[in-house]
């Protein structure tokens, strides 16, 4: 039985293990695409800008 | 960048649902292995990611001689996508794999031929990354990187069957057989091909926001462009 | 360079003699300044010296570890000639005048090939007796100098591609290793298997496979190297 429960708490590591790496790659999917955004509305927002300030 | 499409949205929470699914049919509903007890489940995850990391090994083959035929940049976006997807679930199927081999074989690492091509791969992976990372010019990061993929595409095979000449010709002392010996009753063998069904949507759905990740920070890199000029 | 390029004769021909006047190019260099064989060689000498010390390598260790220190030698001192002869190219603007010639890139490719190919030969011409003198065993044996010849074959025809990329990264000499190791693995295990197999005078049998794999690598990665070897040098 002692066999049964070492088995048995490998499997669960193995599987707390697999949804860390899987939930760290979502999450770093999802940090990246925030960042690209807010990269993306802020150089938006300088051609905004220098458009403003070229036509005054 | 446009918000996500109906089809994507769909394939999120699909993705979501499936693979807890799978998850508690692997836990609830299937027979423990007699010999190796309840680790032997996290076979099933294991096969599953290890054929998704497959996936994208040979998508990013294939997708490599599209970008150098037809010289798309897009191409070359898809391929950093399934190279950076193939990259994270080959991982994972080393982990598991690893814990698996601890509690079946008494040991954390055998060389296994696929255990070792797939630890092989993520080595390729890693290199193409650096590859990339050492290039300014994106259209020659492209091509490099397409070049790069192209021949681990082919290496990998060889280096396959290698291992697999090298393990028959030296026995494996600790274990030996593995999933070739497993007595798979027909309940686990449908638990495998559900948690592989799966999957492979997963990798679908992670594959579509990667490559729309690829395109919003190209789509950053140009408006960057026309700023600073 | 240019000279040699006479360009009123048949097209093949002309493919043969660019690819002959780049080998050669690199050939008189080399033998001008010996900058880069000397550097192989020296190191290869000290890898093997360190090898006995790291391993122990006694009598008994020898035979069946010998296939993988040559090997093993082999391979860094390869990275080294790779790196250099492509770095030489890079730095004094050959290979920019290479590419203004009027003749198909590839030759360039060949060109660079054989003459990386020569120098290894080179320094495995003289690690090799090297070694048997200081390991007391015999390395003349037709089949491993054969299987020598076949794995540099391979390891050059990817090393000579992927020199020619690394070269125009920021990180250039280090990249060049880390892109080559893991493609050049099935060559590095066929070529110390077999070459082990005739050291201890295995069954042809047993060799078989591993030629075969070596045989099946060279043709694969010859005939990709040719094709994809211009998206590499263009502009």
């Amino acid at each position: 039985m002692e066999n049964f429960q070492l088995s048995m708490d490998f499997m669960i590591g193995g599987y707390i293990v697999f949804a860390v790496v899987s939930l760290a790659y979502v999450a770093s999917l999802i940090l990246r695409w925030k960042n690209s955004m807010r990269d993306l509305e802020m150089f938006k927002d300088l051609a905004k800008k220098e458009s403003v300030d070229k036509n005054n | 960048m446009s918000p996500q499409p109906r089809a994507l949205k769909t394939l999120n929470i699909l993705s979501v649902i499936l693979v807890l699914g799978a998850f508690l049919q692997v836990i609830l509903f299937t027979p423990y292995e007699e010999i190796m007890g309840p680790v032997q489940k996290i076979f099933y995850f294991h096969v599953a990611v290890a054929w998704v990391g497959m996936l994208g090994f040979i998508a990013s083959a294939v997708v490599a001689v599209i970008y150098l035929v037809t010289k798309d940049l897009k191409w070359d976006v898809i391929c950093l996508a399934a190279v950076e997807i193939s990259l994270v679930f080959f991982f994972e199927a080393i982990v598991l794999g690893s814990i698996w081999a601890r509690r079946a074989w008494g040991t954390w690492w055998t060389w296994d031929p696929r255990l070792t091509t797939a630890a092989i791969l993520e080595m390729i992976y890693l290199a193409y990354l650096l590859l990339r990372q050492g290039l300014e010019d994106p259209e020659r990061r492209a091509r490099f990187g397409a070049v790069y993929t192209l021949l681990g595409g082919l290496s990998v095979p060889l280096t396959f069957i290698s291992i697999r000449i090298f393990r028959t010709i030296h026995p494996i002392l600790i274990g030996g057989g593995g999933t070739d010996t497993m007595n798979m009753s027909n309940s686990m063998l449908l638990t495998m091909f559900i948690s592989i069904g799966v999957f492979t949507l997963v990798f679908i759905t992670l594959f579509w926001h990667r490559i729309r990740l690829g395109f919003l920070r190209e789509e950053v890199e140009h408006t960057k462009l026309s700023v600073t000029e | 360079m240019a000279e040699s390029l006479d360009t009123q004769q048949k097209p093949s021909s002309n493919y043969f003699k660019a690819v002959a006047s780049i080998t050669w190019k690199d050939m008189a260099a080399e033998l001008r300044s010996r900058e880069m064989i000397s550097a192989m060689l020296v190191f290869s000498l000290l890898v093997i010296l360190i090898f006995y010390f790291a391993l122990e390598l006694d009598v008994k260790a020898r035979n069946s570890i010998t296939a993988g220190a040559l090997w093993v030698t082999f391979a860094f001192a390869g990275t080294l000639g790779l790196n250099r002869s492509m770095a030489i190219e890079k730095d004094f603007g050959c290979l920019d005048g290479l590419l203004l010639a009027p003749v198909d890139r590839s030759a360039i490719y060949f060109g660079k090939m054989i003459s990386n190919l020569f120098f290894m030969a080179i320094v495995e011409a003289i690690v090799l007796p090297f070694y048997s003198v200081m390991y007391n065993i015999n390395l003349f044996n037709s089949g491993l100098l054969l299987i020598t010849f076949l794995g540099s074959v391979g390891y050059i025809a990817v090393g000579t591609l992927l020199a020619a990329m690394s070269v125009q990264t920021r990180t250039r000499d280090i990249l060049l290793p880390i892109l080559l190791f893991p493609l050049t693995i099935p060559v590095l295990i066929a070529a110390v298997k077999a070459s082990s197999g005739f050291l201890l005078g295995s069954a042809w049998s047993e060799i078989e496979p591993w030629f075969n794999i070596l045989i099946v690598y060279d043709i694969i990665f010859i005939a990709v190297s040719f094709m994809v070897f211009d998206f590499v040098v263009e502009e």
